[in-house]
């Protein structure tokens, strides 16, 4: 019985889905309109305006998804959108804390009126600094302030001049030492010397001691006085102060008050701000610093700009939104824990560190902040602190700027605490799958604060009005790159392209980089050919050009094979020896190979021995699936006697690792070659996993390996009839190059479907497999026969040798 | 032009420090003027001998600043705190006159402070001086009065700095002091500066006639004159013709205009008037 009369290879157009660009009515995508839905997505798309939508406390997003599926793209259109019609947020500024200059307060102001609170003060400062000066050089000023400090000198004039005249009247003169004041006797005009003086009468003596202590008394009277008239006329030369100062700035404060009184916030700062310049007056009046600060002959360039005195007025504009467009939409591609939550800078003065609060500034989330916020999650979560600052943000609805230092304890310096901001933000995170099932398991917190999933697939039905959107999606981007338009021919094989990538004829890949990629090469080898629109043959050429340059390992291995280094039979038959496929991945580039995979059996306990396992050369997949093999062993053929069988399976000259149970149908066709003995055509290579059952499953990778062994064939020269046995069930897959469909359309190349292990050893023995009969026998001569033969003599062998060693054990 | 009418020569300003308020004040005045007419500066600091005498007494006691603690006094202690203070003095001398480029020297000397400066006044110095030293009192301290009252060239100070240019003027009664206060003036002002003059005329024909002497006398030199006419004897109207041009430095050439130092003591009080004294002292 010839088993290919039963199973006949695919035709041609089952290997290939084309494209029915017949149905394009346009002739470039020039000709069509743009975009304005994206490709597949429906249940993300729904999920990301539910997400916006919903203003909720945590109804934040996550878009899971592939790399390149345009969630960002997606994500930022959809909020750009509806930002646009929503409401400007207010404004914020810091702006001195004058009790508390520590804590910098913050102003909540409508847009556009921090800024403009930021130029009335920087403007009435200037007005200040000249209009207080000013009336402090009036000639009334200045004939008050010395009449209070001439009071004063003459206050303690008098008293000293009293007390002099006393002492000259009494003899006794006052002489002024660099510390302070002696009383000497006189006599004559002269200061007696210390011998004169201690020749005097001893009731002289005491009579000047006693003078002399007298006007002591009322000295140290005077001296302790002058403390407190200088307090008094302090005091004085203060409310002079602080009534020119009031009648210098009064006015153009209260002009500022005028225009900010609809804001009560406004009102109350520009309040402290009179009061803090009266009590600051003085600083008004010294003469301008210059403007390089230098200490000890070193310029401080990096002062802070401004006299540092008056930075204390000045208003720090965190966030605004003068142009009153909407909502913010923030991409932060860089959220360190600084950038999102911001940060309070330094300036270097000679070795030591200063700060206040002009130096505040802003992170991503206060400019987010009554808007929306986008954040790759992979980045945020990559970055130290970043994904707890954000989420204590979150949950405390309130923007806290510390430094990394003081949050973990490290620092105890006195630095800025700036008052908390209240944030109302909805954060959408962009990241893929896996990561947001690890957060989902791991972070309690997560689920809360980050309610809406929007899950992108990466596929989309392939269908005629899907390559319809495909083709003005092409279009769309081109325009959008600035690529020439693209014939219908190339679109076609765009999708058809598309359609390999997903693996799948019925799908098509809705991964934008993948597809702006081709369309980028495309246009490339277009122009290169003075081309005014992408045909179908610069697509291809892209393709090709793409493989080129990653297929030098492949070509190696080719190379090898041809050379017999690698050795690969695509001719004749073998017995326990058959041509296996694997799939070798290097970056974005696949591309099948072929094994030589042998099996020996003998008599043994029924292992099937890996010899890839023995040497933790195979992962636990293949190990699986060797397993896998025995089961189906002993349940097809060794049901009423042991499985008396040793069996070895090995990947020859494998000695990299191997995992997968792809091969697992291989190397039971070679198992059943061993211990039938039947050859197996060496002509054909297999892919496909099997159960139990023998059932034939379904594998990845199917149209590389269709490919590598093709190539494998062509390139030895020898295309006559060779093939591959493929699982029935990866047919849809199938999106095989256009030379394998031409070869098999010529008869030189075949592809085998198979259900079961019974049709796929029939195709390489060319014997029949047969079936059990009503006695439960195989046929005669048929391939399981010839097993199940072969099992029992194994058995019975082992039997006879266990009595030989055994006789008077019961076995 | 008679010998007492010749204008006087400054070729040294000698500065007396003690580190008061005052002298300080003076050595700005006397840093600037020695500064414009290219003279050198000498410091000098007494060592007050009567103090030192003070400190040998067993029985003195000093009232010590700004405590108003009493304390006893010995005579190394005093020589050292006069060191400290006559080492504070040459620091302040050096300051200010480096920063204004004029040749300066110091000397420390010991004696009664008038008669110590007295006598280190030479031929073509002129005697800076504060209206008063560590002393309070608005009036003349001791130091001051003698010198005020000598016949040797003295630029007395007030008791704060002045801000500003000094502007000159000159007290002018045609007496043969006069002419030497008007010669100085011109040798005093800069190029395209102004002078005012403060003529001291009985009568229009008499003012008259000394506008036109002195015209004369400063002829050849780029100035502007101004002339501000006073009632002759008349302190009060003198006083308020030098205030009305404030801060200024009046040169005088003898004292005969302030007959009662009173009123030279409140125009000093003011703080903005200097007055350049130029007695008798100084010789062609």
């Amino acid at each position: 019985m010839d088993p290919t009369t039963k199973l006949k290879p695919l035709t041609p157009e089952a290997l290939y889905r084309r494209s029915n660009i017949q149905n394009f009515t346009f002739n470039t995508t020039a000709d069509l309109d743009g975009l304005t839905e994206f490709v597949g997505h429906l249940r993300a798309l729904q999920a990301v305006q539910f997400g916006i939508g919903i203003r909720s406390r945590g109804f934040n997003l996550y878009l899971l998804g592939p790399v390149g599926t345009g969630k960002y793209v997606i994500a930022r259109s959809f909020l750009e959108k509806k930002a646009a019609t929503e409401a400007t947020p207010d404004e914020w500024v810091y702006v001195n804390n004058f009790a508390s200059p520590e804590a910098p307060r913050t102003l909540k102001l409508p847009p556009g009126r921090g800024v403009l609170l930021r130029e009335d003060m920087r403007r009435l400062m200037d007005n200040l600094r000249s209009a207080i000066p000013s009336a402090f050089q009036t000639e009334n000023y200045q004939a008050r302030k010395q009449a209070i400090e001439q009071e004063m000198k003459d206050r303690q004039e008098k008293a000293f001049e009293e007390v002099q005249q006393q002492a000259n009247k009494q003899g006794i003169t006052m002489l002024h030492t660099p510390t302070g004041l002696i009383l000497a006797p006189m006599r004559k005009g002269e200061v007696i010397s210390p011998q004169e003086f201690e020749q005097l009468p001893e009731a002289e003596h005491q009579q000047i001691e006693a003078t002399i202590a007298g006007l002591h008394e009322k000295l140290r009277a005077i001296l302790l006085q002058i403390p407190k008239w200088e307090q008094e006329s302090r005091e004085k030369l203060r409310e002079l102060n602080n009534e020119v100062a009031i009648f210098a700035a009064g006015h153009l404060i209260e002009e500022l008050r005028k225009k900010h009184l609809d804001l009560s916030q406004v009102v109350s700062f520009l309040n402290e701000v009179q009061e803090d310049i009266i009590e600051n007056v003085d600083q008004f009046l010294m003469p301008p610093e210059h403007p390089l600060a230098a200490l000890m002959g070193v310029a401080l360039s990096n002062a802070p700009r401004g006299p540092a005195f008056f930075r204390r007025y000045q208003v720090n504009v965190l966030v605004e939104h003068s142009s009153g467009k909407g909502a913010p939409v923030v991409y932060e591609d860089h959220p360190t824990y600084q950038n999102l939550v911001g940060r309070v800078e330094y300036i270097a003065q000679m070795g030591a560190l200063s700060t206040d609060f002009n130096l505040i500034r802003s992170g991503a989330l206060h400019r987010a902040n009554g808007g929306y916020l986008i954040l790759d999650a992979n980045k945020v979560l990559t970055q130290p602190y970043a994904w707890e600052a954000l989420k204590r943000s979150l949950q405390a609805s309130q923007i806290r700027i510390e430094s990394l230092g003081e949050m973990l304890g490290l620092v105890s310096t006195v630095s800025l605490k700036p008052e908390s901001i209240a944030l109302s933000v909805k954060v959408v995170l962009v990241g893929d799958r896996l990561l947001y099932y690890l957060l989902s398991a791991f972070d309690s917190e997560f689920q809360e604060l980050f309610k809406v999933a929007a899950d992108f697939e990466e596929h989309a039905d392939r269908s005629p009005e899907t390559e319809l959107l495909y083709a003005q999606w092409i279009g769309t981007i081109a325009r959008e790159e600035g690529l020439l338009p693209f014939d219908r021919g190339a679109v076609g094989r765009i999708i058809e392209h598309s359609s390999r990538g997903a693996e799948d004829s019925q799908k098509v890949l809705t991964l934008r980089r993948f597809i702006e990629d081709v369309l980028r090469e495309s246009d490339y080898w277009a122009r290169e050919a003075s081309r005014p629109a992408v045909t179908a043959e610069d697509v291809q050429h892209a393709i090709e050009a793409r493989i080129h340059r990653a297929d030098r390992v492949r070509e190696n291995f080719l190379e090898q094979v041809v050379r017999g280094t690698l050795l690969i039979d695509t001719r004749g038959e073998r017995v326990g020896q058959v041509n296996g496929l694997s799939v070798i991945t290097l970056a974005d580039f696949s591309f099948g190979h072929a094994s030589r995979i042998t099996a020996r059996v003998r008599m043994g306990k029924g292992e099937v021995i890996d010899i890839e396992r023995e040497v933790e050369l195979s992962g636990p997949i293949h190990s699986k699936g060797v397993l896998i093999l025995s089961g189906f062993l002993g349940g097809r053929y060794a049901v009423d006697h042991p499985l008396s069988l040793q069996a070895s399976l090995v990947f020859e000259q494998s000695y990299g690792g191997v995992e997968g149970d792809s091969a697992s149908s291989t190397e039971l066709y070679a198992l059943l070659s061993a211990l039938s003995e039947l050859p197996l055509k060496q002509s054909l290579a297999v892919t496909g996993s099997v159960n139990q059952h023998g059932q034939i499953q379904a594998i990845g990778g199917v149209n590389e390996k269709i490919e590598g062994f093709f190539d494998l064939c062509r390139a030895r020269g020898d295309l006559e009839g060779q093939g591959v046995l493929i699982p029935r069930s990866n047919v849809p897959h199938l999106m095989l190059r256009q030379d394998v469909v031409e070869a098999v359309r010529a008869g030189t190349f075949q592809v085998y479907a198979v259900d079961t292990i019974d049709q796929g050893i029939e195709i390489l023995t060319g014997v029949f497999a047969g079936e059990r009969d009503a006695e439960g026998k195989f046929p005669e001569g048929s391939v399981n026969q010839k097993v199940e033969a072969r099992l029992i003599q194994l058995a019975e062998k082992r039997l006879a040798g266990r009595r030989q060693m055994l006789p008077e054990v019961e076995l | 032009m008679s010998q007492a009418e010749q204008a006087p020569a400054i070729r040294r300003i000698l500065v007396a420090l003690d580190t008061s308020p005052n002298s300080l004040a003076a050595l700005e005045g006397a840093v600037a003027l020695a500064a414009r007419v290219e003279a050198e500066l000498l410091g000098l600091f007494v060592e007050d001998v009567e103090l030192l005498q003070m400190a040998d007494s067993p029985h003195a006691r000093e009232i010590l600043y700004p405590s108003a603690t009493e304390s006893r006094i010995s005579r190394p202690g005093m020589e050292l705190r006069l060191r400290i203070q006559s080492e504070r003095a040459r620091n302040a001398l050096a300051a200010a006159a480096e920063s204004a480029r004029v040749p300066w020297s110091f000397q420390t000397m010991r004696g009664n402070v008038a008669s110590e400066l007295m006598a280190a006044v030479g031929e073509g110095d002129l005697l800076a001086l504060g209206k008063r030293g560590w002393s309070p009192g608005s009036q003349f301290g001791s130091t001051a009065l003698r010198l005020a009252t000598s016949a040797i060239p003295v630029l007395l100070h007030p008791a704060a700095k002045t801000s500003g240019q000094p502007r000159l003027q000159v007290y002018y009664d045609d007496s043969p002091a006069a002419k030497r206060a008007l010669i100085a003036a011109g040798q005093l002002a800069e190029d395209g500066g102004s002078v005012t003059i403060l003529h001291a005329a009985a009568s229009t024909e008499q003012a008259q006639s000394m506008e036109n002497e002195i015209a004369l006398a400063l002829k050849g030199r780029n100035l502007a004159i101004r002339f501000q006419r006073i009632v002759p004897n008349d302190e009060a109207s003198l006083l308020r013709a030098i205030r009305e041009e404030q801060p200024g430095l009046l040169i005088l050439g003898s004292r005969e205009p302030f007959r009662r130092l009173q009123s030279l003591e409140a125009l000093l009080r003011d703080g903005k008037t200097s007055v350049l004294l130029l007695g008798d002292g100084i010789e062609p």
